[in-house]
């Protein structure tokens, strides 16, 4: 039995200095302010929780990397679908964790993460509730004014983007029937559908109070539509279909004015809302794998990312309001979205 | 004793070897042959403190080099598939050279070979290709260590006599025929974390008639605590959702209808689902996955004159189901393939060996993430000739390749070797060869993002090495290889994102691999006791030499989960009725990012097994107990995805 016990003290020598349990760094407490910058949503890949919020400081021009992680001392998770302030908190919808990071403005310390959900996509609130839609819940999600999950809507599918126009919600649904959702916020139903192309993700409203669908038929190879509709009356009133089902346009925003409409597809496309048809050249960054993209209202700038296959850390291209390039940086991985602080 | 005994076999029959070989050698050209292999050493440990030493796993390997194949195979001994009955196969692979298994918790470890990505690895049983060619990746937790008699890690282009695409190397399982065995096996184990495992086996027959059953089952909750980094504070957190539960049987069957001829005919049923276990990150995920395969095949071996002629012929059916609870994904996939191989072995004489097959395989998938029913044919034709010329052999291999009636250049390795000094004492090989991996059905078909038009991933690569067998004291014998080798990989497969936020499947990478593969093992054999000892230290290198995209910070850089260092060490002694194996595995660090700006932590862990045997007049009785990572490290081989602390187990086997 003594070979035994020194058969065992051999091999403990060498694993006593090799297993060091790491030890997790205490919370920060920076005491920094976001302002004059942007928050970039960096998705992260799936799974692998490292998601993270890139700011940049416009002033500076310096990048924090990973603002949540660092203020709140752990991982925001993945896949950081999108993000949300109301000028006290700011909403962070983090699909794969199920969850929904309530942060402060002021310190973006967590106050609250709201749990509960299949995998949340966009935060959006109305009066005194706010509503989550989903991709695998098959409803959407109603909040109460303390975030808790009071109620949901059923719906058969994926739902995505939402707004608000006159007192109702409008939200695309993706899968099982493509359309535009009418939701009664007060009474929290179903009250109408606009049927459009395949793939609904993203809606905007422009200057005229008419909304602008763009959709994504590329998992049934079909050409993607860009779509105008009438709120009041539910009808299509335009509907540009994109060239090719190669075609493969997204993250579509509207400037300041509500007058010209951006997207991404192998570069950054403009179009005016009464252009006839669509653009055929791309207004910057042409032939370029966009990945995300956000329009800074108060200046115009351009925001442009590059994904970068989601194994490194992404970058950012900014070009001003005309198009020339102005500066790039580095983020987090999977820069997907922006939000500009005001 | 059975046990021992049959370990000792095996060990003494090489020991007998290596002495008389060895005997007139003196005392200088030990030392010198010593120097060699220690000043191969040395390098690899400055380098290992760069990156933060540590120790990595052990395990017992026996090397099999005959005038047959020159290829590197080393085929893990007895000893070492004892201690690892009640395990899988990913368990036993990570303590050989050059293999890391990327597991994301019980029940899910693929497979990263010198560097290789986990498609770029096949493995086989008794030659026939498994694992499922949808999406061409193989989880090695499937399969339970009981089913096989032999495991065999083929490095490089060894693998080409079964197939292609093994670019980083294969794993081959063999089953052993033996007739006129009779005997009973049983045993049970009882597990940290909820698990439960059963095996039971029977060997029957006579001088002409053999048969073999082996039933199985494995259950575990998994439920094991770790401190939750995810969340603030830390907290001691149980990974819920985790369990997983096994069963299936092994059948043989052979008929020795005379000398020349034998009928062979085997079945490997089993089903295994388990609940994936989820990273820190998720706060009440859910998936699971269900794996089920049936593999069949017969066999006829004749032999005539010098030529050994083996026909076989396989199905095997391998059925996926997949569901993410939350995100309302439920998903099946379902490939059937048939096998058929004819394929002779002639030994014009002792110094000259030829070996041809012809073979050919059918895939015929169906899944939910394609339309329709795809195909996959392939026909291919394997040639290789060996040869001795006095202190000279060499080997030449060559495999062509028709693959859905498109014809593909040929490939093929060369390996020579040349005794420095003579009787195994000190040999140097070389190697070079080319190999390629034809993309999986899901990168070509999966709908979004699978691309038709992709090309095979293309490698070549070379090797080169010293191999060493000294007897230094009676009953002690050292046996020592170290393998330099590289790869230059092209056309790799990679799924990138598009603009609508789907990835699809690109030929975009290339990679080039180097690295380094040192093992010694020591042993000492004597009477009834065996000792032994084993240190299997690997670097490996692989880095992006290619990308297309300017910004990408990839270029030069090391792949992600690719540890360079990693290092086994073991000690095993078997006394009397004791059998005893300590294991110390290094796992270093692995970055997270292909711009290698964060990474994982190396880790080490300590492993001890014993059995002891009580023996009766007619049969065994036998007590064994396991402790896997004794000083109940923290670690994750995947970022945020916990691995187990220390688990116990203990059971008792019988044998009649």
């Amino acid at each position: 039995m003594k070979r035994i016990n020194y058969f065992i003290l051999i091999l403990s020598i060498g694993v006593l200095a090799a297993c060091k349990k790491e030890t997790p760094a205490t919370p920060t407490n920076t005491g920094e302010t976001f302002a004059n910058g942007v928050f970039i949503v960096c998705e992260g890949n799936f799974s692998q929780g490292n998601a993270a919020v890139s700011f940049f400081h416009k002033d500076t021009k310096q990048v924090e990397p990973d603002v949540f992680s660092k203020i709140n001392n752990y991982p925001l998770g993945d896949v950081f679908q999108s993000m949300y302030g109301d000028g006290s908190h700011y909403f962070l919808v983090v699909n794969n964790s199920q969850k929904i990071e309530m942060l402060d403005a002021q310190t973006f310390k967590t106050q609250k993460s709201i749990q509960g959900f299949n995998s949340p996509r966009y935060y959006l609130p109305f009066q005194n509730k706010a509503f989550v839609t989903d991709f695998g819940a098959n409803a959407i999600w109603v909040l109460d004014a303390d975030q808790n999950i009071k109620s949901k809507i059923p719906v058969s599918g994926w739902t995505e983007q939402m707004l608000v126009f006159n007192n109702e919600l409008f939200v695309t649904k993706v899968k099982h029937g493509s359309c535009v959702l009418v939701i009664d916020p007060v009474n929290e139903k179903v009250i109408d559908s606009i049927p459009v192309g395949e793939e609904p993700q993203w809606i905007v409203k422009d200057k005229e109070d008419k909304l602008w669908v763009l959709t994504n038929a590329y998992i049934k190879s079909k050409p993607a539509n860009l779509q105008r509709i009438d709120p009041a009356t539910r009808k299509v009133l335009s509907s540009f279909s994109f060239p090719s089902v190669n075609d493969a346009p997204g993250r579509l925003k509207i400037n300041a004015g509500l007058d010209t409409l951006y997207y991404l597809d192998n570069g950054v496309y403009k179009m005016g809302i009464h252009d006839a048809q669509l653009p055929t050249q791309a207004f910057v960054a042409s032939g370029k794998q966009c990945y995300g993209l956000g329009l800074d209202l108060a200046t115009g700038t351009i925001y442009a990312s590059d994904a970068i296959g989601f194994t490194q850390r992404g970058i950012v291209f900014r070009y001003t309001s005309n198009g020339t390039l102005l500066d790039s940086f580095r983020c987090g991985i999977g820069p997907g979205d922006f939000y500009f602080v005001k | 004793m059975e046990i021992i005994n049959l370990k000792l076999k095996i060990y003494s029959g090489t020991f007998q070897t290596k002495y008389m070989h060895t005997k007139g050698l003196n005392n200088f050209r030990k030392i010198i042959v010593m120097l060699i292999f220690l000043s191969g050493a040395l390098p690899v440990f400055s380098q290992m403190d760069k990156d933060t030493l540590h120790l990595k796993e052990v395990n017992v390997l026996q090397t099999k080099k005959t005038a047959k194949n020159l290829q590197k195979i080393i085929a893990f001994d007895s000893f070492t598939l004892q201690q690892y009955k009640t395990s899988d196969l990913a368990s036993i692979l990570s303590t050989a050279n050059g293999i890391f298994i990327k597991s994301y918790g019980p029940g899910l470890g693929t497979i990263s070979f010198r560097g290789t990505g986990a498609s770029q690895s096949k493995i086989f049983w008794n030659d026939i290709p498994v694992g499922s060619s949808a999406g061409g990746v193989f989880d090695f937790s499937l399969v339970p260590l009981f089913i096989t008699d032999q495991v065999k890690v083929l490095y490089g282009n060894a693998s080409l006599k079964q197939g292609m695409g093994g670019l980083g190397g294969s794993i081959l399982l063999e089953n052993n025929r033996v007739f006129g065995k009779n005997n009973i096996e049983a045993s049970y184990t009882l597990g940290s974390f909820g698990t439960q495992k059963g095996l039971l086996g029977f060997n029957y027959g006579n001088a002409k008639i053999s048969g073999a059953t082996k039933l199985f089952f494995d259950k575990a909750e998994n439920n094991y605590t770790f401190y939750n980094l995810a969340k603030f504070g830390y907290p001691l957190d149980t990974q819920h959702k985790a369990g997983s539960s096994m069963y299936g049987i092994l059948q043989e069957l052979a008929w020795k209808l005379s000398d020349k001829d034998i009928f062979s005919a085997g079945l490997w049923y089993q089903n295994y689902a388990r609940d994936i276990a989820q990273a820190m990150t998720s706060i009440n995920g859910h998936q699971w996955k269900n794996d089920s395969s049936t593999r069949i095949f017969i066999a006829h071996e004749h032999r005539f004159n010098k030529v050994i002629w083996t026909t076989k012929a396989a199905f095997t059916d391998e059925a996926l189901h997949y569901r993410d609870y939350l995100s309302q994904i439920n998903e099946k996939s379902k490939v059937d393939k048939l096998f058929l191989k004819s394929a002779a072995d002639i030994s014009f004489d002792k110094n000259k060996q030829m070996d041809m097959a012809v073979q050919y395989t059918k895939d015929r998938a169906i899944s939910d993430g394609f339309t329709g029913v795809r195909i996959q044919e392939r026909a291919s034709f394997f040639m290789s000739y060996q040869q001795v010329i006095g202190s000279f052999q060499y080997q030449l291999m060559g495999r062509e390749e028709i693959i859905n009636h498109v014809s593909y250049a040929p490939v093929g390795n060369v390996v020579l070797l040349q005794d420095i000094i003579a009787k195994q004492v000190l040999q140097i090989k070389l190697g070079a060869g080319k190999n390629f991996n034809f993309p999986a059905l899901y990168d070509l078909y999966w709908i979004p993002g699978g691309n038709p038009d992709l090309q095979p991933e293309l490698a070549y690569s070379g090797e080169g090495g010293l191999i060493s067998a000294l007897y230094l004291l009676p009953n002690l014998n050292l046996n020592s290889e170290l393998t330099f080798y590289w790869s230059d990989i092209n056309n790799e497969i990679v799924w990138l994102p598009k603009n609508h936020g789907y990835y699809e499947a690109q030929n975009i990478k290339r990679v080039r691999t180097e690295g380094l593969e040192y093992r010694e093992e020591l042993k000492y054999i004597k009477g009834n006791n065996y000792y032994g000892a084993t240190i299997a230290y690997s670097y490996t290198q692989a880095l992006v030499s290619s990308t297309l995209n300017a910004n990408d910070l990839s270029l030069g850089k090391q792949l992600i989960y690719v540890p360079k260092n990693t290092l086994y060490t073991s000690l095993k002694a078997a006394y009397k009725n004791w059998m005893l194996m300590g294991e110390y595995n290094f796992t270093g660090m692995r970055y997270t990012l292909a711009d290698n700006t964060v990474s994982l932590p190396g880790y080490g862990l300590v492993n001890l097994s014993i059995y002891r045997t009580f023996l009766f007049k007619n049969y065994s009785f036998s007590v064994h107990g396991k402790i896997l990572n004794i000083f109940d490290v923290s670690y994750q081989t995947i970022q945020w995805y916990p691995m187990p602390g220390r688990y116990m187990e203990i059971g008792i086997d019988f044998k009649l």
